[in-house]
């Protein structure tokens, strides 16, 4: 059963200075569709294209190539005031000679409605985001928790078809954030309004998020819910972005349909599920999460053999970083359910088990 | 007991600070007998006869003098209206915007009554309005208007520039956004938010016009005189304390613009 | 002047493009109106002049539409009308050689009362510092004859100086202080030094005095910081400065009309004789293109040491 489609992206490149010796590929033909009601977030370091993505979408930008569709409508030829989008700006860019309400109640007028319909929204809008008490305040009068939520509900305000965040909780403390992570949740829940958030902190991404677009360099590496782009990382960006990994690099010693037998740097054969094409003989990058491998018990059987590091204690977890003969050490994640450090000294030979269903092999 | 010595400091260069001072007296003092004088009841500046505000009084009676002061008010409200809105234009069409070819030429242009000497212009305009005078016998106040119009486009764009630069766009931006329409956008967040900056120009061309000697005294016909060309008249001829009364007033009024324009440019753009 | 954004924007695309010419189209539209009037108003006019210095002049003033280089010619040399000789025209180069003297004087006057002054009100405690910068703007935005006339009052001969002289006995006769070169030259110094104190104070305002406290501790004289460290420094202020005073001094007509009588002319009362008693207006366009000329090669000099120097000190 197809979603309906809101915002559909189709092979959009975007280049400044073109033809010149500082020609910069902002966006890389890039293809991507944001479905209907879902909270969509567009994830990478700065520089990898999800500002000048978003701003393609509200207009303040135009694409050299392609061509960016809303409900099946090309609006890459509109200027920003005739799309029904509206943005959260990083810095909030409320407009400092207006009061709170004035600012929120912008838009409404800028679309002509009549006075009381400006006056009604307004006050719901104001409940919505708690702002209630301070609506003739100033902007230079307001904390910048407070002004974030007077962005939101300037840009919820006229009931736009897509709301567009541009990292509006960078600055922000911790505790706020996390506040305003399940306010914006909860605010996309209520209204269904189509989400598309843009950040650079893959665990904000990955607590609120429908589906996360992994960005690199101008283009998209993944597309997918949280748990798949955690899970099975298609490449070695998107599996060192997010989250911590452990790489591998391992022979083919045999190849199937649907899995592959490799070498692991001991000899013994460990067979992976995994449609790939590399050769016997070639070598390919293995991923592994570091909560996912465990400690051998004594007398089982050992996937990797190693010499601890140390261990380093976080609370909850305790990591151990163990020398595996390679560059970097493997870490082995273990939540600390019994309560007691574990005080084996650097040196002890350590196994290392992990179950061949959590290995992730990655596209070179 | 201790013994102190003059204590070595960095910044002092010795006689800089009594020069300076001297400097700022020396701006000053001339000024003082001039505005004391105005208030001599006497002709010479000689005889103090006691303060009377004589000069005054015969200078708000003397025809001249007013038919001046309204040319001079005229003229500078006139010629100051028209700059800044031009000048406004033109600072929205060269700041802040995606460079383009032609925009060095419009901003040389904008400032070239800045470089060019005033005695320059004066000439040049005089000899091209003597031609259309000759052409269509036209001997109004039109000529008068023009030239300073022109002369108070640079000082009207220069703070209004300067405001405009540090206002952040994504203000704009972010009206766009909001359904708003380039002129709309303009009216409602970009214009509040210039004012200031407006309001400074405009005075600022006020004031530049109004003691504008120069460009008047070459560009104006026969009885076009205002306020600073009557002065030099009568600075050929004998001079009174009248001057005096007159000059005080306009110091007083330049006094007052320039102390506003000086708050107003404080006002930080948010 | 107007920069570039930090990357090049000149567009690729077809929606770029047309973005980005509606944005050009909007720029020059706003721009026209004020463009006309300059152009009318102020930058025409001098094309007009051009046309005119190469005219004969009329009777009765203005001009006959006759081609003639006459006026150049007349702006260095004198034919005298009896025997046909040719002369350098001394009346007129010895008035552009009192101009470009005394513009000079004036410049380096104000630069010497000029210069402490600056770095007076850039060693203050910045609270007071714009106070003081205040001060030093305030008589800058007086009208020019205004200011010229209070130091007629100051040096005529029935004037302040004299008067108090005579009052206390000093002297019998009055002094005659007006009308000479040295009144002009107090004149346009009075007029002209708050715009050599400004600029040099922008450049001291950035200076950074612990340069001149390395300089001390290596046992450079109170003489040799300055001359070492901190002139080379604001040296951008100082031309600044300069020229802003030179310019102004070479095209001045209020001052030395009111303070130098009809005897000391410089170059802006020989061009105002043209136009009036001299009834030579190809010969009054010739000469203010010379001193439009003058003015752009110093204004050049200007802009090519900035350059130079904002290489240099990476300003």
């Amino acid at each position: 059963m197809a979603e309906t489609i809101a915002i559909d992206i189709q092979n959009v490149s975007k280049i400044f200075g073109a033809n010149s010796e500082q020609e910069v590929r902002a966006l890389d033909d890039v293809s991507v569709a944001i479905l209907q009601n879902e909270f969509f977030t567009l994830l990478g370091p700065s520089g990898c294209g999800k500002t000048t993505l978003l701003r393609l979408i509200a207009g303040f930008e135009q694409p050299t190539k392609g061509s960016i569709l809303l409900e099946g409508a090309e609006i890459s030829t509109l200027p920003p005031f005739e799309r029904p989008v509206n943005t959260v700006f990083q810095n909030y860019a409320l407009f400092p000679h207006m009061t709170v309400a004035q600012n929120i109640g912008f838009g409404l007028e800028m679309q002509d409605r009549p006075r009381d319909e400006v006056t009604s929204t307004v006050t719901e809008m104001l409940d919505l985001v708690r702002m209630s008490a301070l609506k003739d305040r100033r902007i230079d009068q307001i904390s910048g928790g407070q002004q974030q939520r007077v962005a939101l509900a300037r840009a919820l305000a006229p009931r736009p078809k897509v709301l567009l965040l541009d990292e509006p909780l960078s600055a922000l403390d911790l505790k706020l954030r996390k506040e305003m992570q399940v306010e914006l949740k909860r605010l996309q829940s209520e209204t269904g309004i189509t989400f598309v958030f843009v950040t650079h902190d893959q665990e904000e991404a990955l607590t609120m998020s429908d589906r996360v677009a992994v960005m690199n360099e101008g283009k998209i590496l993944q597309v997918g819910q949280p748990h798949e782009i955690y899970n099975h990382p298609s490449d070695r960006f998107v599996a060192d972005f997010i989250g911590d990994t452990n790489f591998l690099s391992a022979q083919v010693m045999h190849r199937e349909e649907s899995y592959l037998t490799v070498d692991l740097g001991n000899n013994l054969p460990t067979q992976i599920s995994a449609r790939h094409d590399a050769q016997p003989g070639q070598s390919i990058t293995l991923a592994i999460r570091p909560e996912q491998a465990k400690l051998g018990q004594p007398g089982a059987e050992p996937t990797l053999t190693g010499t601890l590091i140390d261990c380093i204690y976080i609370g909850t977890d305790t990591h151990y970083r163990i020398d595996i003969g390679r560059d970097d050490p493997f870490v082995v994640r273990v939540q600390n359910t019994a309560g007691e450090r574990d005080e084996r000294p650097s040196g002890t030979r350590l196994p290392i088990v992990i179950d061949p269903a959590v290995i992730q092999v990655l596209k070179d | 007991m201790v013994i102190r010595r003059g204590a070595f400091v960095i910044k002092r260069m010795p006689g800089f600070t009594l020069v300076a001072l001297a400097c700022f007296f020396a701006l000053y003092m001339p000024l003082a007998p001039l505005v004391v004088y105005s208030f001599n009841e006497g002709n010479n500046i000689a005889l103090w006869e006691g303060i009377s505000l004589r000069w005054y009084r015969e200078a708000w009676d003397n025809e001249l003098v007013q038919s001046a002061a309204i040319r001079s008010l005229v003229v500078a409200t006139v010629a100051s209206v028209i700059a800044t809105v031009l000048a406004t234009m033109v600072a929205l069409a060269t700041t802040r915007t995606r460079p383009y070819r032609g925009q060095t030429t419009i901003y040389a242009l904008v400032n070239q009554p800045l470089i060019v000497p005033e005695i320059v212009t004066a000439v040049a305009l005089l000899i091209l309005f003597a031609m259309i005078k000759q052409a269509t016998n036209y001997h109004g106040y039109a000529y008068l208007i023009g030239a300073h119009t022109a002369f108070c486009i640079p000082f009207a764009y220069l703070p209004i520039r300067a405001r405009l630069e540090g206002m952040d766009r994504v203000l704009e931006t972010a009206a766009a956004d909001l359904y708003a329409t380039p002129w709309r956008a303009f009216k409602r967040v970009t214009l509040p938010l210039l004012l200031p900056g407006i309001f400074a120009g405009a005075m600022l061309a006020f004031v530049i016009s109004l003691d504008d000697v120069v460009i008047t005294e070459f560009v104006k016909s026969a009885g076009q005189d205002t306020l600073p060309t009557y002065m030099l008249g009568q600075l050929r001829r004998t001079i009174t304390p009248e001057i005096n009364a007159i000059s005080t007033v306009l110091l007083t009024v330049s006094v007052i613009m320039v102390t506003l324009i000086f708050f107003l440019s404080r006002k930080k753009a948010t | 002047m107007p920069g570039a954004a930090g990357r090049s924007t000149m567009p690729s695309g077809h929606l770029e493009a047309q973005a980005y010419r509606k944005e050009v189209k909007r720029n020059w539209l706003l721009s026209t109106p004020a463009l006309i009037v300059l152009l009318c108003a102020a930058s025409g006019p001098l094309l007009i002049m051009v046309l005119f210095s190469f005219l004969t002049p009329g009777d009765y003033g203005g001009v006959k539409w006759q081609w003639s280089t006459e006026a150049w010619f007349q702006v260095a040399f004198y034919k005298d009308i009896f025997d046909d000789t040719v002369s350098i025209a001394d009346a007129h180069l010895s008035i552009l050689w009192r101009s470009v003297r005394l513009s000079f004087l004036t410049t380096l006057t104000a630069f010497l009362l000029g210069f402490p002054t600056a770095y007076f009100i850039a060693t203050r405690p910045p609270e007071t510092r714009n106070i003081w910068l205040f001060l030093v703007t305030i008589p800058f935005w007086t009208n020019l004859l205004i200011r010229t006339f209070a130091i007629l009052e100051i040096i005529r001969n029935h004037g302040v100086i004299n008067s108090f002289l005579l009052g206390i006995g000093a002297i019998d006769q009055p002094l005659d202080m007006l009308y000479t070169d040295v009144a002009i030259l107090l004149g346009m110094t009075y007029v002209y030094i708050p715009l050599m104190i400004l600029p040099i104070y922008a450049s001291m305002e950035r200076f950074d005095f612990r340069l001149v406290e390395a300089a001390y501790d290596l046992y450079a004289s109170r003489w040799r910081v300055l001359r070492k460290i901190i002139l080379p420094l604001v040296k951008p202020g100082v031309i600044a400065g300069s020229i802003l005073v030179f310019i102004p001094s070479l095209g001045a007509y209020v001052t030395p009309r009111v303070l130098g009588g009809g005897k000391n002319l410089m170059l802006g009362n020989l061009i105002e004789l043209q136009f009036g008693q001299g009834r030579n207006w190809p010969l009054g366009a010739a000469l203010s293109l010379t001193l439009l000329a003058i003015v752009m090669i110093a204004l050049i000099f200007y802009v090519r040491s900035a350059q130079k120097d904002g290489g240099r000190h990476g300003h």
